[in-house]
């Protein structure tokens, strides 16, 4: 089941201006592939080269092991269906009729459609879900129910490669999975070769096992996730720079864009800032802190914390502790050290408990030198007391010390640029 | 595992049942119109009368009634009326079914068999024959459906050749080449009608369209091409269904999308150029008989096409008796009651339904 | 766009303009009134060749007559055939004898059925009929073709008619009646220098502006008379014509049909039109109506249209002519 697909130096120009400049990869049987690359990297030119829309300007392409050109229409299209992006429908076929269309390449000029065909199409209908629209017409359909439909139908064409352009692309996170699963069900399933242009990164990660990353009309990269989605490709290919990382819940590997700005306010001498702590609570005044301008370092995290990342990911300072370890000399010392480099100090809406209550012996030691520091959310602390009301003692005594309370984190930055430094709204 | 249908799939094949009952309704329609047009004429001649002479041209069959009757009225019921409402059912059939096809080629509702300048072209070959004064010539032929006829088949050619890239003729292009060739024309048919002389009133007759002049000759001539070209498109029934989704999606369902362009357009255009060579310009038909399908039963064209053509020749054959015999002894241009009947129809059948279920309707 | 398709159409444009320019002589070409076409005696068919070029042949003499046209019926009456004439068109009010017979359709619309239940066995046609006679010859029946753009084509056409009716007799006399009646006009006029020939101005239409040119029978009428029809250089029946040549050529007399509206009121649209103040028949007020029905067809009552068109051209000298059918 399955066909192989080899594409040998493929070249394609609109109007002499080169889309696909030596395209070169194979595809084997019953592999489930996702096509990636940027907006006009030529995704959808090489889709429409193997469904024999667009005649290449030089290279071959072969399908299982033949020429492409020498099949003839029918043939064809009986062993490969494709999926497009958008499917106008101004007319009123019914969904029965168009899924039944997919029939047409076995169906001889006078021979009426059989019991055989009505029970594919039936068997295609009930697997994309679509069966109980089969009398409604096409045009009052939702988008997402339409992609089905065209599912369908191309299902009923039972192919040995199933070719989809952008095909998620109007639909929303619900049928965008759904049509995706449906996909690798057939590859899963029946074998079918399925190669699909993707542009959401992500949503393809979560679907297919190989993947081919097109760039100036050549293949960048093509392989499993991680060799193909770096942030080192990413950037070559799509012109961003972004960072990749395990998604918590299933550890498949994702892609984020970085903004922007941040690396324009990357250390614009701002006023030096620590920021206590550094899992997820911890984020939001990372970043608008350094959005500021201020010069941040972070610490204590462990590796895998949100804080670690974002202060590898943008050179800061920060002190590393090994998971479920407390902290030891070397740590507090260069915790110390970072205290006193910077100008003020800033609690964020951490959870308290008592492995890290240990770390503000050293925060105290600070503010009685006299060093600015300001709790974010005092209000909350209670609930995230996990410490038995030990934090809520500490920081009552950080208070009465001169440390401060800041409602929210926006209200951070009023206080600060008042306090310390220049910075540059 | 085929045969495992269940209930559904019969429900649904219910009610594609109303097809075939469509199909009959039609074919009735057509019959009793017909019957009704040979007997009502300018000529009163009473319906018990045409049921004999009509009976009596059958070879096993001999009618006393008949045999009383003067022979001038079964020469004007047979030598006049039969072929006029013969020609008048090939004629609305052809216009009706190339209608369907052009609007399907096109993807366009507003398309209709003249839209790419075939009438202009046979419009200019007509006028050509008319003032160039080859009248009467080409032995029991005129000149003038002659030179229509070929005029308006040049242009398709002419269209064509402006329109080809390569193998492939993109529909978009055929359709923006049609109407530019068409207005030209259309400029030379009013230059040339300019400069008519006394054949003013041939001229302006012939481009109203009409079957005034309707013999058994001209009927044995426009029968075949009606045929052949009615054949050509209907075999491509399902690729035209196909087309309607899109020439790349078709292509992907595996039709041959250049061969079935070409194809179509041959056969529609033939339809167009023996029509108009034929009965002049006559309007409405070919643009709204198969609207009135797809209104009634969907856009399949495995059904609109025979559909439209039973329609469209009881529609003709419908308003030009009424042509005939309203203001009697004078004619009105059929082109004027086909619209002015047909449109109302139209409008009505829109309104009726809540959705427009035609082109371009839905959410 | 290739070059063969400009090249086609400029080659298409060019033909038509060419033929268009050919449309002009489209007339049938007429023979002279020729005796030598018709069949002596009456026994056996007579055949004779219309004007059409066609060859039309009757066994016998006709009895049932049915006319196309009403400058055929007048003729046909003028011919005596009133009883044999079976049928006539709506137009057909002349004689008024004509009236009463059956209807068979309009001008140039025919009802072909009407006309074959009244069992003709002649009818005749004009050179607009053409649809019409193509079906009549599918059907067997003889079908005349004639058609007069001059004096002399009408006679033509009188004989053949008289001819092929078995009233040849009858013909001979009409035209000898109609010829000396005429020669009577042209005698006069020949007596005015050519410098006091008045000059004429027809219209036909007012919006377009149309006017008879060389084809027309108005213009043979017009010039008959004595008069110069200013537009008789153009060599085409009706031709539309600019304002501002009318204004040009200084009519003296200006005519128009009939069914335009009363002197009066086209005298002041006239004076309206710019420039045309200046035109010596408006300030003279020259401008009469002329019956349509006796002026556009070619028929019998030529002759009431030659004398009615010298009375106004020369009043002094026609004094003597009455007017008819003037109200």
């Amino acid at each position: 089941m399955g066909l192989t697909i080899d594409v040998h130096g493929l070249k394609v120009a609109y109007d002499s201006v080169p889309v696909l400049d030596g395209t070169e990869f194979s595809v084997d049987r019953g592999d489930l592939i996702a096509l990636l690359g940027a907006n006009g990297a030529g995704k959808s030119t090489l889709l429409r080269c193997i469904s024999r829309i667009l005649p290449p300007t030089a290279g071959r392409i072969l399908l299982d092991g033949r020429e492409l050109k020498s099949f003839k229409s029918r043939e064809a299209a009986r062993l490969m269906a494709v999926v497009p992006q958008e499917t106008a429908a101004d007319f009123d076929f019914t969904v029965e009729d168009i899924v039944m269309m997919g029939r047409f390449p076995y169906l001889t000029r006078f021979k009426k459609e059989d019991l055989h065909d009505r029970e594919v199409v039936r068997r295609a209908m009930e697997m994309t879900g679509v069966t109980h629209l089969a009398e409604r017409s096409i045009a009052q359909l939702s988008g997402g129910e339409k992609q089905r439909v065209v599912m369908a139908r191309a299902v009923a064409q039972q192919p040995e490669v199933l070719l989809l352009d952008e095909p998620t692309a109007n639909l929303d996170i619900g049928y965008q999975s759904m049509l995706l699963e449906l996909a690798s069900r057939l590859n899963r399933e029946e074998g079918v070769t399925v190669m699909a242009a993707i542009h959401d990164i992500n949503l393809a990660v979560h679907h297919f096992n190989r993947f081919i990353l097109l760039a100036g009309g050549r293949v960048l990269a093509a392989g499993r996730a991680e060799e193909v989605i770096t942030a080192d490709n990413i950037r070559k290919s799509y012109g961003v720079p972004a960072t990749t990382f395990r998604h918590p819940l299933h550890g498949v590997l994702q892609v984020s864009v970085v903004r922007g700005d941040k690396t324009r306010n990357a250390g614009n001498g701002g006023p030096r800032v620590h920021v206590i702590g550094g899992g997820e609570e911890a984020m939001p005044a990372l970043e608008l802190l350094y959005q500021k301008g201020c010069r941040l370092s972070v610490g204590p995290v462990s590796a895998q914390d949100s804080g670690c990342r974002f202060a590898h990911f943008n050179s800061l300072p920060v002190v590393i502790v090994p998971p479920f370890t407390t902290m030891n000399r070397e740590h507090r010392g260069e915790h110390l050290n970072l205290l006193r480099e910077s100008e003020a100090i800033v609690v964020p809406p951490i959870p308290f408990g008592e492995g890290n209550l240990p770390l503000f012996e050293e925060v105290e030691i600070v503010l009685d030198e006299g060093k600015p520091l300001y709790i974010i959310d005092l209000a909350g602390v209670p609930e995230r007391d996990y410490s038995g009301g030990k934090a809520v003692a500490l920081l009552r005594r950080l208070l009465e010390k001169g440390a401060s309370g800041v409602e929210r984190v926006e209200d951070l930055a009023k206080v600060i640029k008042r306090g310390g430094g220049e910075d540059d709204d | 595992m085929a045969g495992r249908l269940t209930d559904k799939d019969l429900q649904s094949r219910g009610a594609k049942l109303t097809r075939p009952i469509l199909m009959a309704v039609l074919v009735l329609l057509l019959f009793l119109v017909a019957l009704a047009a040979m007997i009502w004429g300018a000529v009163t001649i009473g319906w018990k009368n045409v049921f004999a002479i009509l009976f009596d041209t059958l070879p096993f069959y001999q009618s006393e009634t008949a045999a009383g009757i003067a022979p001038v009225y079964k020469d004007i019921l047979l030598q006049i009326r039969v072929p006029r409402v013969l020609l008048a059912a090939a004629v609305g059939s052809s216009l009706a079914v190339s209608g369907a096809v052009f609007q399907g080629l096109f993807r366009n509702p507003m398309a209709d068999p003249y839209v790419i300048g075939i009438s202009s072209g046979a419009a200019l070959g007509a006028v050509f024959a008319m003032l160039g004064g080859f009248s009467l010539a080409v032995g029991g032929f005129g000149a003038v459906p002659l030179f229509a006829f070929f005029g308006g088949l040049a242009t398709i050619l002419l269209v064509y050749s402006m329109a080809r890239v390569g193998r492939a003729v993109p529909v978009m292009t055929l359709l923006l080449a049609g109407i530019a060739v068409s207005a030209f024309l259309s400029a030379l048919v009013s230059l040339l009608t300019y400069f008519a002389g006394e054949k003013l009133h041939q001229v302006i007759f012939w481009l109203m369209g009409g079957l005034s002049g309707a013999t058994w000759m001209q009927v044995k001539v426009m029968l075949p091409y009606a045929f052949i070209g009615y054949l050509s498109v209907s075999i491509f029934s399902r690729e035209l269904n196909a087309m309607l989704l899109g020439e790349e999606t078709a292509s992907h369902l595996g039709v041959d999308t250049e061969k079935v362009k070409k194809i179509l357009l041959a056969g529609a255009s033939l339809l167009v150029a023996a029509a108009v060579s034929t009965s002049g310009i006559i309007g409405f038909v070919g643009l709204v008989v198969p609207h009135f399908v797809r209104l009634v039963a969907g856009p399949d064209h495995r059904f609109l096409i025979p559909a439209s053509a039973l329609l469209g020749g009881s529609l003709l054959i419908a308003t030009d008796m009424i042509a005939r015999v309203i203001i009697a002894p004078t004619e009105l241009p059929v082109g004027i009651i086909t619209a002015l009947i047909g449109a109302p129809m139209f409008i009505y059948l829109l309104k009726k339904r809540r959705k427009l279920r035609y082109f371009g309707g839905g959410g | 766009m290739n070059k063969t398709v400009y090249l086609s159409m400029i080659m298409l444009l060019l033909g038509v303009l060419m033929i268009g320019g050919c449309a002009q002589s489209a007339v049938p070409e007429v023979e002279e009134p020729a005796a030598e076409l018709f069949q002596p005696g009456g026994e056996g068919p007579i055949i004779v060749t219309d004007q059409m070029g066609r060859e039309v042949t009757i066994d016998g003499i006709p009895q049932r007559l049915i006319s196309l046209s009403p400058s055929n019926t007048e003729i046909a009456f003028a011919l005596g055939l009133a009883e044999r004439i079976v049928g006539v068109t709506e137009y057909c009010n002349y004689p008024p004898e004509a009236q009463e017979k059956e209807l068979i359709g309009g001008f140039a619309t025919p009802n072909i059925e009407r006309i074959v239940e009244l069992e003709p066995d002649l009818i005749l046609a004009s050179t607009i009929h053409e649809e019409a006679v193509t079906q009549f010859e599918a059907l067997g029946i003889p079908v005349l073709v004639i058609e007069s753009a001059t004096l002399i084509e009408l006679y033509t056409s009188i004989s053949l008619m008289a001819e092929l009716s078995g009233v040849t007799s009858a013909g001979e006399a009409l035209i000898a009646s109609m010829q000396s009646s005429i020669e009577a006009v042209e005698e006069q006029v020949a007596s005015i220098p050519e410098a006091e020939r008045v000059r004429i101005y027809y219209e036909v239409y007012s919006d377009p502006l149309m006017s008879a040119g060389k084809q027309a029978f108005i213009n043979e009428i017009i010039t008959l008379a004595g008069g110069i029809n200013i537009f008789a250089d153009i060599d085409e029946s009706y031709p539309q014509i600019s304002a501002e040549v009318v204004a040009e050529r200084q009519p003296q007399v200006i005519l128009y049909p009939d069914y335009h509206g009363t002197a009066d009121l086209v005298l002041e649209s006239m004076v309206d039109r710019p420039g045309w103040s200046s035109i010596p028949a408006v300030q003279e007020s020259k401008v009469f109506a002329a019956s349509d029905d006796v002026f556009a067809r070619p028929g019998p009552r030529v002759v009431e249209a030659v004398e009615e068109a010298a009375r106004l051209f020369y009043p002094q000298l026609f004094s003597q002519y009455g007017c008819d059918f003037c109200d």
